[in-house]
């Protein structure tokens, strides 16, 4: 209790609306720092902001202490101005009662409690915002599938059903290309070219890939799947034209201008 | 959002000046002498130590910061 009484409880509020609009400005920088931190140990968020560079190890350790202390200001800011509330408001009763047996003089104290301070490794559970923000990714990850399924079922019916019948026929493709891969990997099978026979291996590898792939072709993820397929066709195409090439230089059809 | 020591160097100073209306704030209400005693002392020295000591101390940890120039 203080010795002087009538402390004005504008003058508290002075303070607490002072602190108040200074809040938002420590929140942003809070969060600022935060990023900052996040983008540095967490790759996702990293991918997440395009451009944004990183902090060095060191400085990481620092941001997290710069987040306590400003977590810790703003805790303290919070609970000193609800004091000062408290006690401008049990001077300003006292004040008022003019006789020992007024209900003033009773009123009671500040209440407010110290926050305890956190410390720079509380903070350090951001460091695993890789598993805390999962739930952001899969929100994310649920909306672009959302949109996927939308922009499908808002297709015209012509369309889809010639996608659907190219899928039907299409997705027996891969299986025909991986039996055809693996019978001439055995028989073009030559212990001394073990190159040649990696080369047949990694053709298969490709066919199997674009059999796996093939779940991705089920609407709505056709496009998505249309994407992944192509790719696999493109680099197995490429693939088989520099097999074909190699085997023509191996046999001695051709030489580099160089050789 | 694009990390920069700029940025930092700005956040560094806005801690300042937020630490700077904040003492002023107090410091008038010291000034006034409306409310006096070792309650009024304790709040501004935790005012001073928990707040705008703790905000001093952040700012400069900004300066410090350091990002990696390669990237």
């Amino acid at each position: 209790m203080s010795t002087k009484l009538g402390m004005n409880t504008t003058t508290a509020d002075s303070v607490a609306a002072t602190v108040a609009s200074l809040g938002l400005g420590l929140e942003a920088i809070d969060e600022e720092v935060r990023l900052a931190r996040l983008v540095s140990l967490n790759p996702l968020d990293f991918l997440l902001n395009p451009g944004a560079l990183i902090l060095t190890p060191a400085s990481i350790g620092i941001a997290m202490s710069v987040s306590a202390d400003i977590t810790n200001a703003r805790a303290q800011l919070d609970y000193l101005v609800e004091k000062l509330r408290q006690e401008a408001t049990q001077q300003n009763q006292v004040s008022n009662s003019l006789v020992s047996t007024d209900p003033g003089w009773f009123a009671p104290g500040p209440t407010a409690k110290k926050p305890e301070d956190v410390t720079p490794f509380d903070e350090a559970i951001d460091v695993f915002g890789i598993f805390s923000k999962i739930s952001d990714y899969v929100g994310i990850v649920g909306g672009v599938f959302d949109a996927v399924e939308k922009w499908w079922k808002n297709l015209p019916p012509g369309v889809t059903k010639v996608v659907k019948a190219v899928t039907k026929v299409g997705k027996f493709i891969p299986f025909i290309g991986i039996g055809f891969s693996i019978t001439s990997t055995v028989l073009d099978w030559d212990n001394d070219n073990v190159w040649g026979n990696v080369r047949n291996i990694i053709g298969v590898g490709l066919d199997a890939a674009s059999i796996v792939a093939a779940v991705t072709l089920v609407p709505p993820l056709t496009p998505v799947g249309a994407v992944i397929e192509g790719t696999l066709l493109g680099v197995g195409l490429a693939w088989d034209v520099m097999d074909v090439a190699w085997d023509a230089h191996d046999d001695g059809d051709w030489k580099f201008p160089w050789e | 959002m694009n990390l920069s020591d700029a940025m930092f160097a700005i956040a560094a100073g806005q801690l300042r000046s937020t630490a700077a209306t904040l003492d002023a704030q107090i410091a008038q209400l010291r000034d006034t002498q409306e409310w006096r005693g070792p309650d009024a002392d304790k709040f501004f020295q935790e005012w001073e130590t928990d707040v705008t000591g703790k905000l001093h101390a952040a700012a400069m940890k900004l300066d410090a910061l350091a990002l990696i120039p390669f990237l």
